[in-house]
């Protein structure tokens, strides 16, 4: 087995420990792993797919391998960049299914929540929808992931410069729309 | 492009803390003769506390979505045998997913648990 499983204690409860008691098998690890990342992945999710369901989709999905691909996981990365890494990739592949079935037609990242909006996260709704998946994916990775630009760049397979220019033509965008 | 827009390029990373020590450093060392870079800053930290609001007001996923991660994976539990004390122990659990129904045995020592079979009635002993 290639997981770090050297402190597979069950007070062990780092990310690293967790994936590797996942990849013994032990299915409360797995759970502890869930509750860290679900939302994490649905919110991801949700830039790139826009749809609720589909997110949710891509939790299920991306959680699963993560149960099934846990043994393989080396450590070379982050578990966060591991994790987020395989929710990109089932995401990307669930947009383009929905873009040549067209299941559902309706958008519903703008629609506002059952809490009271105020109209700055109107207005900073609607300006993260006008921008392209790949846009509000960087600022997404960058300003909630925390994530370097060496870290998005690795991710998401395009050079540093692009990450670089991405994150500026987006930020410039949201900036104006919040003026 | 000029120096300053360089360093423009790289201010959403600074402002959230995760360039390189030196990267950062270097930055420091910018901003104390840049108006224009100090501004971008300003305007930075702006839009990033407005995406954070906006993303972690998104909600969750509904707890469906673990119940079917659950029945993919570990599946529901069947029976649960377990043995022994704190010290030293046996656990033996019987489970129940999609495919399969897997019956597992650890055994505990000081809380550390030592996987000794794992069987699918399937795929045979791993």
């Amino acid at each position: 087995m290639k997981a770090a499983a050297t402190e597979v204690t069950s007070g062990d409860r780092t990310d690293r420990a967790l994936v590797a008691r996942a990849a013994e098998g032990d299915h409360e690890a797995f759970r502890v792993l869930y509750e860290r990342y679900a939302e994490r992945v649905y919110r991801y999710a949700l830039t790139l797919v826009r749809r609720r369901h589909l997110a949710e989709e891509v939790v299920q999905e991306t959680l699963v391998a993560v149960w099934k691909s846990a043994s393989r996981f080396e450590g070379r990365s982050k578990v966060s960049t591991w994790i987020l890494g395989i929710a990109r990739y089932r995401a990307l592949d669930l947009a383009r299914r929905e873009a040549r079935g067209a299941r559902v037609p309706a958008i519903d990242l703008v629609e506002p929540d059952p809490a009271p909006t105020v109209e700055r996260s109107v207005v900073t709704r609607a300006a993260l929808e006008k921008l392209s998946p790949e846009h509000r994916e960087v600022v997404f990775l960058a300003f909630y992931e925390g994530l370097s630009y060496e870290e998005i760049a690795a991710m998401s397979g395009v050079p540093e410069g692009t990450v670089k220019s991405r994150m500026y033509y987006a930020k410039q965008a949201l900036a104006e729309a919040l003026t | 492009m000029s120096e300053a827009c360089k360093f423009r390029e790289i201010v959403p990373w600074y402002v959230e803390g995760s360039l390189a020590p030196s990267e950062a450093a270097a930055m420091a060392a910018h901003l104390a003769g840049c108006d224009a870079c100090l501004q971008e800053v300003a305007a930075t930290l702006r839009v990033r506390l407005a995406v954070r609001d906006v993303w972690a007001g998104m909600g969750a996923p509904s707890p469906d979505v673990w119940r079917r991660v659950v029945e993919e994976t570990g599946g529901r539990p069947l029976a649960r045998l377990d043995v022994g004390s704190f010290l030293v122990g046996l656990e033996v659990g019987l489970r129940r997913t999609r495919r399969s129904a897997p019956l597992r045995g650890d055994l505990r020592v000081l809380n550390r648990r030592v996987p000794l079979f794992n069987v699918d009635r399937k795929g045979g002993t791993k």
